[in-house]
């Protein structure tokens, strides 16, 4: 990969996380920012798995301890 | 040939903030987004998957995320509380939330509950029947006490006799 267009992604992603992540994974914007909400309409919709979360929020806790 | 870095498998294309556009990029990109694929529903007829989470307070158990037709069972690290959340198959059903209480089983106990569960129920009377028993024993005690009070009487009824006859 061309090192500025892998630049140029990282800037974006830094510039405005939030606005990409909602609209790779169609999160409507009446869910508002609570992470909370936001797992429970990926995983009502069938996006994300329980499983899949559950394993993400162990790596999680690995990281916080 | 130079790669594009947004010609991903997963179709995402990024959209550019800044308004910078590189020269690999359309001016139209944001029109190039390929649709998302359509979110699709639960299985309904899957099966209740079951996992396990640690958690450290009740209200963590409850407010932790759980997927449409899932349940997941919390252990709480810090207290002897086991939790159950369930949700129905439809987003809208309420989450089912239970509590339970962890109680160690002890060895002894449970050899002695063993013990008293091998006893034979048959060597032991019901309830009835001690209450009837009772009832037999205090008719008996009851019929003794007439005979011993029928015999003061009668004993009673002969003393006038015998002191009149002492003193004639």
């Amino acid at each position: 990969m061309d090192i500025n267009a892998m630049m140029s992604m990282l800037g974006q992603l830094k510039s405005n996380p939030r606005q990409m992540l909602m609209q790779r994974f169609n999160i409507p914007e009446n869910i508002g920012n609570d992470p909370q909400n936001i797992i429970q309409h990926l995983m009502n919709t069938g996006q994300v798995s329980q499983d899949q979360f559950n394993r993400a929020m162990q790596i999680k806790k690995m990281f916080m301890k | 040939m130079t790669f594009n870095p947004y010609a991903n498998p997963y179709g995402y294309l990024p959209p550019n903030y800044q308004g910078n556009v590189t020269p690999n990029i359309p001016q139209n990109y944001q029109n190039n987004i390929p649709p998302q694929p359509a979110p699709s529903a639960p299985n309904v007829n899957a099966p209740l998957q079951i996992s396990c989470v640690v958690v450290q307070s009740e209200q963590e158990a409850k407010s932790y995320p759980v997927a449409p037709g899932n349940n997941v069972i919390f252990k709480n690290e810090t207290d002897p509380f086991m939790y159950s959340k369930t949700m129905g198959n439809s987003p809208l059903d309420p989450p089912v939330f239970e509590k339970y209480r962890l109680v160690k089983e002890d060895e002894t106990e449970s050899k002695t509950v063993e013990k008293t569960e091998k006893i034979d129920l048959a060597d032991y009377a019901r309830r009835s029947e001690l209450s009837d028993y009772a009832k037999r024993s205090d008719v008996d005690k009851l019929n003794e006490q007439i005979e011993r009070l029928k015999r003061e009487v009668y004993a009673l009824r002969n003393k006038p006799d015998q002191k009149s006859g002492g003193q004639l």
